[in-house]
């Protein structure tokens, strides 16, 4: 997906947008499943948590990475510049931002709770409960509010510029 | 050619290329942020300004391009200028982090949003101007 139109600054913040309410969700999630010990595979639930990439076609690296050909050096205030003769094709090109690429389930271990009124408890009396922690949880939380809320900035500070432009 | 004397000789390029800069920053700043939680991302930013001063300062020897395959000699003209992409190396942070600073990226975002509010502006303003004295207008 290239966003290189009028609008892309919009789809970019929509995109970070989207990422930080999949991760808002995963949390819910896990919240709403801290103390669930039967799921479908069987043991307790596990927590799950989404995975971000910066979204950028291979060519668009190699665009920014991408060397000018000749390039006059200056060392003296009185040698005369000689301007970059190439420029990349288009330098606008520098990402089209972030990817959900997957949602993960964290690999640690359950924590065993000790109570032998609990149907699922072993022969030792103990539970295997998800190993979700609350705290963990409540701290992603707030920090995917703030990276939403700073989105949102950015995507009404485009939509203002894109505003003003049309006022020319 | 009265489109030269009209727009080219004005400020009207540099204002496009101001607006067509800030733009670009606030698309760059934008991907910035949305990539705030993911691992290893390295921050974009545009370049535009120092360009700008060097094609503004002039310079004292120009060459003359008469063919494509000439080499450009002394500052590049305006038209010319053009706003480019890089990313900065924080030589304080171990490579491979993400170092995007949420304060500074909000901080540039208004910055640029202001920067290109008084570039559309100001050009209005100088369209207005032009309309004023085609139609022998006083300027409101």
């Amino acid at each position: 997906m290239a966003f290189n139109g009028m609008f892309s600054g919009l789809e970019i913040s929509a995109s970070g947008m989207h990422a930080q309410r999949i991760m808002q969700n995963t949390i819910s999630s896990n919240l709403a499943n801290v103390e669930t010990t039967r799921t479908e595979e069987g043991g307790p639930y596990r927590r799950q948590f989404p995975v971000f990439s910066a979204a950028s076609d291979q060519s668009d690296v190699s665009l920014i990475n991408q060397k000018v050909k000749l390039h006059g050096v200056t060392t003296n205030e009185n040698h005369i510049e000689i301007p970059p003769t190439e420029y990349p094709r288009d330098e606008r090109f520098f990402g089209n931002g972030v990817n959900v690429d997957e949602i993960r389930e964290d690999s640690r271990t359950p924590k065993m709770v000790y109570d032998p009124s609990h149907p699922d408890a072993d022969k030792n009396g103990y539970v295997a409960m998800p190993n979700v922690s609350v705290i963990e949880e409540m701290t992603n939380m707030i920090s995917a509010t703030r990276a939403y809320e700073a989105n949102v900035t950015a995507f009404n500070a485009t939509k203002s510029m894109l505003q003003q432009a049309l006022q020319i | 050619m009265l489109g030269e004397t009209l727009f080219d000789r004005t400020t009207i390029p540099v204002l496009t290329k101001t607006l067509d800069a800030s733009m670009l920053r606030s698309r760059t700043i934008a991907n910035n942020i949305a990539n705030i939680n993911t691992p290893g991302y390295q921050r974009v930013e545009v370049n535009f300004e120092d360009e700008l001063k060097k094609a503004l300062e002039g310079h004292e020897l120009q060459g003359m391009r008469t063919d494509d395959k000439h080499l450009p000699l002394g500052q590049s003209d305006i038209s010319e200028l053009n706003a480019t992409v890089s990313k900065p190396v924080d030589p304080t942070l171990p490579s491979g982090v993400n170092n995007v600073d949420i304060e500074n990226e909000m901080a540039k975002l208004a910055e640029t949003q202001i920067e290109y509010n008084f570039a559309a502006k100001f050009l209005k303003g100088k369209f207005s101007a032009l309309n004023a004295a085609i139609q022998q207008k006083s300027i409101q």
